[in-house]
């Protein structure tokens, strides 16, 4: 089918009830169960349906959702939270605090295999008092409990028992206590909420349409003709176009993203650092930025503008005399035009994500680049169950490329600690475990700040990933919509205060 | 070539001369039912290109500096635009001034909240410092003041004094910091300069003379952005100001298409190279925005800022992205209690502005001790 026929098709569902906001992203999610979490267009999805104990005011300060009151025992190991009591599911079922305490013990169950569980890990029992209850247990002291608690909550009623599965039908049904209901996923691949009516807080959307837009580079014009309202990221080569026109606004947002090439270093040959050293000396990084748009590069797992970023770890420069230096201390030898070990050429295997923005023109560039300086490089693209099985189960592949966004946190524990769940690359050190566990437990933050650009030195020296950059975050939305405040991780937190023209 | 480059090429080219009129306010009166911007210096310009020309020759570096927002580059060429550069200067250090007093006590009662304020430190009496800088008495007299117990405290606000006084000059001030270290178990505490930034926006206050060409690449064009007035109740109308802007757009559109159709060809190539009417638009906005947050609207001021900033090049400073604009939407997301952001905005100033370290450090450990509990999430 050509371009111009598919743009037609995308067209198709012009008329939009007043109050309706259709949104894009470029894969719809397979998957709407807030404990196997994974991508950021879950995470939007789960936050028009789902709500936690806690969640943030305008101000990104805490404030209860699901939560009424909470109180602190004097020994700050346990709390007791009371919970809402005009708070329905979906299904009508009332909320209560069997689904709490059914949520994080799901979360906290290794069979159940949850993405959430460093989310949890830190409470030791959750126990229902009453209806209405719950008292949470911790492993250590805790000042502010409630700043942790703002994982979505999952009615008990409508699972089997444990260990969940991923492959729950809830996964595609899913029932929440949010301000919009699941209404069906629609066969093009769109998903329809509705406003939730027994909600306690009114909205000013009626109805909301995920629509899956895989090209992006149709996004900005459905928003330019009106089949759509909102963009959660605009491709920066259309920002020009949505600025110059009055019927869009842009939104810039901060959003803590940065884009890098794993090393798997359960791989022998890529565990030598020298080799890993070599490979990062032959990329040019900004010929592979240019294309994608504007951003900054990085040289560790923090944004520039993080009050974690160590601005004094130099960002890596292409370099072949050092990449050639580099190989050969790290055992490999140039036979001809190609970098060999044992005689046989080096072959190395990169999976990407296929929803990933660019990367197509990112794996060329790359690819391009390390085969002329002799190392040939496998591109794989994967789709997301092919990654989750790849990337996230078996970490099988050399080279990954992906991108972690976090929120205000920039809790990186889980992608850098040896025991952590997103440590799909197999990084090890003890020293940075230590950094990590001093920088968790710090009580003064100069302690914690100055804790994690220390670690950042010395994640930037061991080079377990090719840290390479962040870009700039925009959305665009119609002006039909106002009253648009973003929230710079989940995006649609503040929805419900959103005004529908 | 950008749109600088062509406009610094075309003046070397131009040979018109005529007679000035535009920029100084002794233009022609404008024909009856003319808009106010037709009667402003952007319309002089695109309907004089000639004079315009001839008006910026003599100064013709500080120009091209000043229409780049780089005043530093226009303090240092001299002439005409240096003046409105320092006055530039003074607002834009006044601004952030304000942003690190804010900075300084909102780390000061975050953690005061927390309980858990050190009592070893010193930290307490740089927020009254700051405070009390910035003429916020009655919120600093709720921090220790008097006298600085430390003598390379003392020594750094005498010497504050003497630049303020005009006594030494502004390359006295060590430019690095922090001022104060404090061991702490398993760290240092590091505290910046509290007085930096306001001594900088004096010292370019002193330089700021009446400018003589008062309105030349300045956001007045006789238009009357009218904004929602200040909040009282504490809550603001951010979106009000958005449909102000939308109008104001609408206006500039229509305006710009008459006027390039009226026009000549150097007029019209004026307009485009000096990207005439998105640097005017920016240079109004900040203005308003400044103004927003001088009179308790931060909402407000975050709207004007982020719609006045060129996407296309969201990190570079130039014909529309001002420092100003930088120090506004930092500041303004500070107020909106959003402090993380402001590091964003404050980011792009890094570089070219070594001053704005100290505030940059003081709102670093303001956002990391507002996550001192949370756990992190964090996604593909």
């Amino acid at each position: 089918m050509t371009r111009p026929v598919l743009f037609a098709l995308l067209l198709l569902p012009l008329v939009a009830h007043a109050g309706n906001l259709r949104y894009a992203e470029d894969q719809a999610p397979a998957l709407l169960n807030p404990v196997y979490g994974s991508s950021m267009a879950e995470a939007r999805a789960s936050e028009l349906l789902f709500e936690g104990l806690y969640t943030d005011n305008q101000e990104l300060a805490t404030r209860p959702s699901l939560a009424e009151s909470s109180e602190l025992m004097p020994d700050r190991l346990s709390m007791i939270v009371s919970l809402r009591t005009d708070v329905t599911w979906h299904d009508g079922q009332p909320f209560t605090a069997d689904d709490v305490v059914f949520t994080i013990t799901a979360m906290l169950d290794k069979a159940s295999a949850s993405t959430e569980y460093g989310r949890v890990a830190w409470i030791t029992s959750a126990e229902a008092l009453d209806a209405h209850r719950v008292k949470l247990t911790f492993a250590r002291p805790e000042l502010h409990p409630e700043d942790k608690l703002f994982f979505k909550i999952v009615p008990k009623h409508l699972f089997s028992g444990l260990p969940l599965k991923r492959s729950d039908t809830f996964r595609t049904k899913p029932v929440g206590t949010g301000p919009w209901r699941l209404t069906q996923f629609n066969e093009d691949n769109s998903i329809s909420f509705k406003k939730h009516g027994d909600h306690r807080n009114a909205t000013g959307i009626d109805e909301v349409t995920l629509r899956e837009v895989a090209d992006k580079n149709y996004q900005a014009k459905l928003v330019l003709y009106e089949s759509l309202e909102a963009l959660v990221r605009v491709l920066p080569r259309d920002i020009a176009m949505l600025q110059n026109n009055r019927k869009v606004e842009l939104y810039p947002y901060q959003t803590n993203s940065w884009w890098y090439v794993g090393y798997n270093l359960n791989r022998p040959g890529i565990a030598n650092s020298q080799v890993r050293k070599a490979i990062s000396a032959l990329v040019d990084v900004e010929a592979l930025l240019a294309p994608v748009g504007t951003g900054a590069r990085v040289s560790g797992p923090f944004v520039p503008s993080s009050p974690y970023y160590n601005h004094d770890v130099p960002l890596t420069q292409a370099d072949a005399e050092a990449a050639e230096a580099a190989f050969v201390a790290g055992g490999l030898t140039r036979i001809g035009e190609a970098w060999t070990v044992a005689g046989k050429p080096v072959v190395l295997t990169l999976v990407a994500h296929q929803s990933l923005e660019s990367v197509q023109e990112v794996t060329i560039n790359l690819q391009s680049q390390l085969q002329t300086a002799g190392i040939r490089l496998e591109v794989q693209f994967l789709d997301d169950a092919a990654w989750k099985e790849r990337v996230w189960r078996n970490h099988d592949f050399d080279l990954m490329l992906s991108q972690w966004t976090f929120d205000r946190n920039e809790d990186i524990r889980e992608q850098f600690h040896s025991q952590g769940s997103r440590n799909f690359v197999g990084y090890k050190n003890p020293e940075v475990d230590l950094l990590l566990d001093k920088a968790r437990d710090a009580a003064d933050p100069f302690v914690r700040k100055a804790t994690l650009r220390e670690m950042h030195a010395k994640i930037a020296v061991d080079q377990p990933m090719l840290f390479l950059w962040t870009l700039d975050s925009y959305a665009a939305l119609s002006i039909k919509v106002g009253n648009v405040v973003i929230h710079p991780f989940s995006f649609f937190t503040f929805a419900p205060q959103w005004k529908m023209k | 070539m950008g749109g600088a480059s062509r406009w610094a090429a075309r003046l070397a080219c131009m040979h018109v001369v005529s007679a000035l009129v535009s920029c100084t306010g002794d233009s022609p009166e404008p024909p009856a039912g003319k808009t106010a911007i037709d009667r402003s210096w952007m319309a002089e310009i695109v309907k004089n290109p000639e004079a315009f020309t001839t008006r910026v020759q003599g100064s013709r570096e500080g120009w091209i500096a000043l229409h780049a927002n780089d005043w530093r580059g226009a303090v240092a060429a001299g002439g005409d635009p240096a003046a409105r550069a320092h006055a530039e200067l003074e607002r834009f250090h006044r601004v952030l001034a304000a942003l690190d007093a804010e900075a300084w006590r909102r780390l000061g009662t975050t953690w005061q909240d927390r309980s858990t304020l050190p009592a070893d430190s010193l930290l307490a009496w740089f927020v009254g410092a700051a405070l009390l800088d910035s003429g916020r008495d009655t919120e600093a007299a709720a921090w220790p003041s008097g006298a600085p117990l430390d003598p390379a405290i003392a020594a750094r606000k005498a010497l504050h004094d003497k630049i303020r006084a005009g006594t030494l000059g502004l390359a006295s001030l060590p430019a690095a910091e922090p001022l104060r270290r404090e061991s702490v178990e398993g760290g240092v505490r590091e505290l910046p300069d509290p007085w930096r930034l306001r001594t900088h926006a004096r010292v370019d206050a002193a330089a700021t003379t009446p400018p003589l060409d008062a309105t030349l690449f300045s956001g007045e064009i006789g238009v009357t952005l009218t904004l929602p007035a200040p909040a009282t109740d504490g809550v603001e109308d951010g979106e009000a100001c958005r449909v102000a802007v939308r109008a104001l757009d609408v206006d500039l559109d229509v305006w710009r298409l008459t006027a390039s159709a009226a026009a000549n060809d150097d007029g019209r190539a004026l307009l485009e190279d000096l990207q005439l009417t998105e640097g005017t638009r920016a240079r109004l906005l900040v203005d308003r925005a400044v103004a927003a947050l001088d009179t308790g609207r931060p909402h407000c001021a975050l709207a004007l800022g982020q719609l006045a900033l060129d996407h296309e090049a969201p990190r570079v400073i130039g014909p529309i992205n001002s420092p100003t604009l930088f120090a506004v939407v930092a500041s303004a997301h500070l107020h909106v209690g959003r402090p993380r952001e402001a590091l964003d905005a404050l980011d792009v100033l890094a570089a070219d502005w070594p001053e704005t370290a100290g505030v940059d450090e003081t709102l670093n450990t303001l956002v990391v001790l507002q996550g001192m509990d949370r756990r992190g999430d964090s996604r593909e």
